[in-house]
């Protein structure tokens, strides 16, 4: 933490310690006298991290979903809870009739009940996966918004540079 | 234990027949130490020397091997945090160890000659049950009797609960096997997968290489999917936590 340009190697092995630790030691937030709470430590370095550029956006979590298989993954979450539901609570009902010798009348509730459940589930699964779906479109949008300008401009300028050089 | 042995060794599902690595007796039970049990103890010392290696110097500035330590530190806090808010803060070690755990035995099954241990529902219902329990405990002591009106849901008229609470309760209790049987499916399945296409290579002879294709296509899949459906246990685990804690579907 200490490691500043204190000796000329290290500034030349590392050389975003010196500005990492100058970070750090923001004179604009100077370390409080008492302990802080747990909240106020998480949100100094929600802070700092935001700061920084490092704090992932909603986007950039759901883009941590976006690999391969991703989609596959989606899929086997909601279908699994159907079929799971519908066929345990069939054969729960298949056991209870045979127990007591309501054929076949028990299984058709347990079917019923196990298809309701099942959907059940799997609604409230994909409303879920909605939700977060449209956080992440709005984020994007906010953050699209904010940064569009100068995302598009730095883009045409390395187009630009990269053509000069070849 | 007989079944074992009606297994061909050149089927696809003798990759899954648990083997016993000595024969041990306690008592007329079996407690012999088995391939699976192996392969779990294997996860558990991998995934631990793995952390404390990577993390022994604690550099201010991690190197590669610190990174990838911190990247799943924080893939996980991250996750907790987003699901479940700060309240989750306490559950880390166990959201931890559990995504450890699973993606290490999903990713040593990964290699050849070894076995999977998730592709056993023994194993996840276990992992699952655990989960249902502890996150049952935890609604139950964190809000008393308030708990029940989980399976009592807002605005709906009386004459209905009589349906509904029926099948908000079979929901909740339908929870441990769909997470335990998406995991145990999709490792099954795609180990079984490429055993199949496996042997297409070896009778397809020249034309062989067409399957081999594929094999090496779905073997990058299936590491995939190994990372992914540890990932999909883990956030579930997230939610259920979170319901438990905020009694909210």
């Amino acid at each position: 933490m200490a490691a500043g340009p204190a000796t000329g190697t290290w500034l030349i092995e590392y050389p975003s310690t010196a500005q990492l630790s100058s970070d750090m030691t923001n004179p604009k937030h100077p370390p409080p006298l008492e302990k802080p709470s747990l909240d106020e430590l998480g949100g100094r370095i929600f802070e700092a991290r935001r700061d920084a550029g490092l704090e992932k956006t909603v986007a950039e979590l759901n883009a941590l979903e976006q690999g391969a298989g991703a989609d596959l993954g989606a899929a086997w979450r909601i279908s699994i809870e159907i079929v799971v539901a519908l066929v345990v609570c069939t054969a729960i009902g298949w056991a209870l009739d045979y127990w007591f010798g309501t054929k076949p009348w028990l299984m058709l509730l347990f079917l019923f009940l196990g298809g309701t459940a099942g959907i059940n589930n799997a609604v409230r699964t994909a409303m879920r996966m909605d939700a977060r779906a449209m956080e992440a479109l709005e984020a994007q949008k906010r953050t699209g918004s904010l940064t569009d300008t100068t995302g598009t401009t730095s883009t045409v300028e390395k187009d630009k540079g990269e053509r000069r050089e070849r | 234990m007989s079944a074992e042995r009606h297994i061909d060794h050149s089927s696809p599902m003798h990759q899954f027949v648990i083997g016993r690595l000595n024969d041990w007796q306690l008592g007329g039970l079996d407690v012999s130490f088995s391939k699976a049990a192996a392969f779990m103890f294997g996860a558990v010392i991998v995934a631990t020397l793995f952390l404390v290696l990577t993390t022994f110097k604690r550099s201010m500035v991690p190197g590669r091997w610190q990174s990838v330590a911190e990247l799943w530190y924080e893939f996980i806090a991250d996750m907790i945090k987003e699901t479940i808010g700060s309240e989750g803060r306490k559950y880390f070690p166990f959201v931890f160890s559990l995504f450890s755990f699973i993606v290490m035995c999903n990713l040593l099954g990964m290699l050849p000659y070894s076995y999977t241990v998730t592709s056993h529902i023994a194993v996840t219902i276990t992992l699952a049950l655990s989960v249902f329990v502890l996150t049952t405990f935890i609604g139950i002591i964190r809000h008393g009797t308030h708990f029940l009106l989980f399976f009592v849901p807002k605005g709906v008229p009386l004459v209905m609960l009589f349906l509904v609470v029926p099948i908000e309760v079979l929901s909740y209790f339908m929870r441990p096997i769909s997470h335990s049987v998406r995991l145990f499916a999709n490792m099954t399945a795609g180990h079984t997968m490429l055993k199949v296409f496996g042997a297409f290579v070896v009778q397809m002879g020249v034309f062989g290489v067409l399957p081999f294709a594929l094999i090496v296509a779905l073997t990058g899949l299936e590491v995939a999917i190994a990372v992914l459906q540890a990932y999909v246990f883990t956030i579930l685990t997230c939610l259920y936590l979170n319901d438990a804690i905020h009694l909210e579907h």
